[in-house]
């Protein structure tokens, strides 16, 4: 083997990885390490015929939870027992600190952390009871294999821990769980689907859906009465960073005093074109989903207002995406455009270098959105205070969390809002034909922002242009 | 005296600035709405629509505008290079009385509004030349239509303002009667 093919081999074994996770994330029904329902019935048979053997509880577990054996065996999986014929089986991620809010009048959406599912109380004692017992993980997981070998279906398929903990994966589309519900519950590492930290998302319809799942193998009487007593109707998990919608409200309704404050003191074009600059920006925040990062929208040129879309780049290294735009995005930006053009001619003479940088930014040799201070005009935003960056009053990113949040809530395709908000999946790219989300798609969440845009935001600022230049004869 | 040594030059543009002390004043005028259309005004000799020469002060081959901006001002005509009125010398606290000054002067050269169409139009009728493009950059039909695409008004309210103006004139000899 020569030099130069010993480095290419990592390269390979990436390629080939990257391959088996697109398989793997595209599970079909019909993928080969499906497990039918006939060997799934003769299982749960089995296991209750062995109800006294533990590695039976585990096999339940697993195919109850989609966790495999050795993550319900691992030291960081937490069993809560509650006395009431119900467990719950905690995550493992770290999620976010929540941030502390400066106004009294902001708060964010309480969620428990890291969250958790219900299974039945059975079989989580005597899978906790095995930890206890400090079993080796992996002994244990050949054991359970050897024990699921003592199942005969008449399929002739091969039961297997593995097999047990993808049935939860191969099942989904029967109970409207999304991918993304399915990695909540089998706790998946964080970052497969990173939107479940960004989305506060309901418990309930999650315990519902999962209860649904599992009622197929065991009794879910207890389960569904622990869900509607001892279950807060508002529980929430995932992100802590989520605002409420009142304090989004509250948030816009101080941009809009400090607004009204500086066009009644109609000479101070600074203090105009800064709250009229925040006011615009934390519109497009919301209506692109963007990342903290500097000069996410750099020059006018990347707005295209045929196609309706923006090219965005939120990431510090080069990674750029087209993002559609709706219609209240849209026609923000274009008074935004006319305003700087009245305000270019206002200030020729009065603030001469401030009008050639602005001329600049309208011409796309510059940014379009820039702070205007005593140095005259920045290259960028990103020192602005309310905008994202300096925003640590309201938690930083809190735009995308607050809105990822509501697109769930009103049932937007996920996997299209995972685009939209480039949490792409490793297995996917936007120009595949195979992708999980087409461009239309993203249209549909754009629209789906406006009317988020609409519902929260109390003001909109109308005629700056003409603002700037005096009522019109 | 301010005036003292003071010189007519003709700069370019782009050599134009406002100000800082006089920035305010000059914001303060550009939130009046005029009465009339000034984009229909031809530049004239000052290079502006105006026919009032701006008054700078030339700080370090900028000069600095501090009174009489009028043609500066609204959407009138500006050729690229104006006639202004260079002053030898001034303090800051000059600068802010003439600023202030112009500002004063251009809210009290307001017309009354309810005479102020009549005004027009009865200019019109003296001086017909008026309408046929002398000093607008478009001819007009009548002393009416003149009047009302300056300052736009109910056409008819044209003929009521010119209607009162005269009236009023006449009281002097009603209360002679």
């Amino acid at each position: 083997m020569t030099l130069e093919t010993k480095h290419k081999l990592p390269a390979l074994k990436n390629k080939s990885s990257k391959a088996h996770e697109k398989r793997r994330n595209k599970f079909g029904s019909s993928a080969k390490e499906r497990i039918s329902e006939a060997a799934l019935i003769e299982t749960v048979r089995y296991c209750e015929k062995h109800q006294d053997n533990p590695l039976a509880s585990l096999a339940l577990g697993s195919l109850l939870s989609g966790r495999t054996s050795t993550q319900l065996l691992s030291a960081e999986q937490k069993i809560e027992l509650t006395g009431t014929g119900v467990a719950k089986l905690h995550g493992t991620w770290n999620i976010a600190r929540t941030p502390i809010l400066a106004n009294p009048d902001m708060s964010v959406i309480p969620v428990e952390k890291p969250g958790y599912v219900l299974i039945l109380e059975d079989t989580a004692a005597r899978v906790l009871e095995l930890k206890n017992q400090g079993v080796d993980v992996d002994e244990c997981k050949k054991d359970l294999k050897s024990f699921l070998a003592g199942i005969r279906p008449s399929t002739q398929e091969r039961v297997t821990p593995d097999t047990l903990s993808r049935v939860l994966n191969f099942q989904k589309h029967l109970f409207k769980l999304s991918n993304f519900d399915v990695s909540f519950i089998a706790n998946e590492e964080k970052h497969v689907f990173s939107q479940n930290s960004y989305a506060c998302f309901d418990a309930i319809k999650l315990f519902t859906k999962h209860a649904d799942y599992m009622a197929q193998f065991v009794d879910m009487s207890l389960v569904r009465m622990f869900i509607e007593t001892n279950v807060p109707a508002d529980l929430c998990f995932g992100s802590p960073r989520v605002l409420t919608r009142d304090s989004v409200a509250t948030f816009f309704n101080c941009i809009k005093v400090k607004l009204q404050w500086a066009l009644l003191n109609r000479f101070d074009y600074e203090n105009i074109h800064h709250w009229y600059s925040i006011y615009v920006i934390n519109i497009l925040q919301l209506a692109t989903l963007h990342r903290p990062c500097d000069n996410i929208f750099r020059t006018i040129d990347k707005f295209d207002f045929v196609s309706k879309t923006v090219e965005i780049q939120d990431k510090p290294e080069i990674h750029t995406r087209i993002l559609p735009l709706g219609e209240r995005a849209l026609s923000e930006i274009h008074e935004y455009v006319n305003y700087l053009e009245a305000l270019q001619e206002q200030v020729r003479f009065d603030s001469p270098h401030v009008a050639t940088e602005l001329k600049k930014s309208l011409d796309g040799r510059a940014n379009l959105f820039r702070e205007w201070n005593k140095e005259g005009l920045l290259e960028g935003f990103s020192s602005l205070p309310e905008v994202f960056q300096g925003d640590t009053n309201n938690g930083s990113n809190w735009c995308r969390h607050f809105m990822i949040s509501k697109l769930i809530d009103r049932g937007v395709n996920r996997e299209a809002v995972n685009m939209f908000s480039g949490h792409r999946m490793l297995s996917e790219h936007s120009h595949e034909q195979t992708k999980s989300a087409t461009f239309d798609d993203l249209r549909s969440v754009a629209a789906e922002l406006d009317d988020i845009i609409a519902d929260c935001v109390p003001m909109s600022v109308k005629d700056m242009a003409n603002y700037m230049r005096g009522v019109s004869l | 005296m301010l005036m003292d040594g003071a010189k007519i030059k003709k700069i370019p543009l782009t050599k134009i600035a406002v100000h800082q002390d006089a920035r305010f004043a000059f914001r303060f005028t550009q939130t009046l709405t005029p009465q009339c259309n000034i984009s229909l005004v031809r530049a004239c000799h000052t290079g502006t629509w105006s026919s009032m020469f701006p008054i700078v002060v030339k700080i370090e081959n900028v000069f600095h505008v501090i009174g009489g901006w009028q043609g500066l001002l609204f959407s009138g005509e500006v050729e690229d290079q104006v006639f202004v009125v260079v002053l030898k010398n001034s303090t800051n606290a000059d600068v802010r009385t003439i600023s202030m000054r112009f500002a004063v002067s251009m809210l009290l050269s307001q017309t009354q509004k309810n005479k102020h169409n009549g005004a027009i139009s009865e200019l019109a009728e003296h001086r017909p030349e008026l309408l046929s493009g002398l000093v607008f950059n478009k001819s007009f039909d009548t002393p009416r239509s003149f009047s009302y695409s300056l300052a736009p008004i109910d056409p008819k309210s044209v003929d009521t303002q010119r209607a009162r103006i005269n009236e009023e004139r006449l009281d002097c000899l009603r209360s002679a009667k």
